[in-house]
């Protein structure tokens, strides 16, 4: 099994977790939520490396955050936040509603640029930045 | 994996005031005793009106204290620090004004922030630390940004994080 196979199955069952923890009674969860979302974003990317650069071995956040920033830059400021905000979720004071929001915000441009489409000609897009890098179309 | 003694090699804290003493000692302790490099700045003077906030001061202060502390910091080890850069960083860290306190801990590998805050929303302070990262990871090469935001109420919880280093975090 492809590595990016198994990122795709743990992006689904970290999603379905964060969908678990939001129908929570009164959202008494908003920390694991954010956590949730954040590992979820990490699945989506650690998947495309492996898909399209070939990069099966990434060992800490640091690592993950510079390829990042050299192979997918337009996700760059929106990861980090993300990132900033799992930590903080993880090991400061109480996450507000505003900032899991926020993250959910975050998680859905992740997910939205790193989800491969199709061109109608046939090309496999595994970075949707809106046209085809084959044909130029519009996806 | 480096070991902690490849991680930690100074400790640079910036205090307001004496009443920091043992979360100095504590933290000269906890890094590595005499390697430690520590400036106690003295309290802000509040004789003149007219000059910029003093948080904002403060943090132009630090940035300078960068660049001396690079200079001592390059005795030990082999940090680049390009000054060119560490003035665009004071210019855009200086936006920063909900905040009251911050300390800085450098590393072979990078610069944490510990930001104290009691104004202001965390995610609007966390949104422009997000930007001045961002911005720092194109000026600096092999040389981490990294911050923790901790609202002001929570002291034991500073302590807690300001003696645990830097590589415990990736």
């Amino acid at each position: 099994m492809p590595l990016y196979t198994w990122h795709d199955r743990k992006k689904r069952h970290n999603i379905q977790a964060n969908k678990y923890l939001v129908r929570a009674p009164s959202r008494q969860y908003l920390d694991w939520e954010t956590v949730t979302l954040f590992y979820s974003a990490v699945h989506y990317i650690d998947s495309y490396l492996d898909r399209q650069h070939g990069i099966d071995i990434i060992e800490n956040h640091r690592q993950r955050n510079q390829w990042v920033k050299v192979l997918i830059s337009r996700i760059e400021r929106t990861y980090r936040l993300l990132y900033h905000l799992s930590q903080d979720a993880r090991y400061d004071s109480p996450i507000s509603i505003s900032e899991v929001n926020r993250a959910k915000t975050c998680f859905g441009e992740i997910k939205k640029i790193l989800t491969p489409v199709t061109c109608s000609c046939g090309h496999l897009n595994l970075l949707n930045i809106g046209v085809c890098e084959n044909c130029g179309n519009h996806l | 994996m480096s070991s902690e003694k490849d991680y930690v090699k100074h400790v640079y804290v910036r205090t307001p005031n004496e009443k920091y003493e043992r979360l100095l000692e504590y933290l000269a302790n906890a890094f590595g005793g005499d390697k430690a490099i520590i400036f106690n700045i003295p309290e802000k003077s509040q004789e003149k009106e007219e000059k910029p906030s003093a948080t904002n001061q403060q943090l132009i202060e630090l940035s300078s204290e960068i660049l001396t502390l690079k200079n001592q910091l390059n005795k030990y080890l082999k940090v680049e620090i390009r000054e060119e850069s560490v003035r665009v960083f004071s210019s855009l860290i200086s936006q920063i004004e909900e905040i009251n306190e911050v300390y800085a801990q450098h590393n072979i590998n990078g610069i944490i922030f510990w930001i104290i805050y009691d104004r202001g929303d965390r995610l609007e302070i966390l949104e422009k630390l997000v930007d001045i990262e961002c911005e720092f990871e194109k000026l600096f090469n092999n040389f981490d940004f990294d911050y923790r935001l901790l609202p002001i109420s929570s002291k034991s919880t500073r302590i807690q994080v300001m003696s645990e280093p830097i590589y415990l975090r990736k």
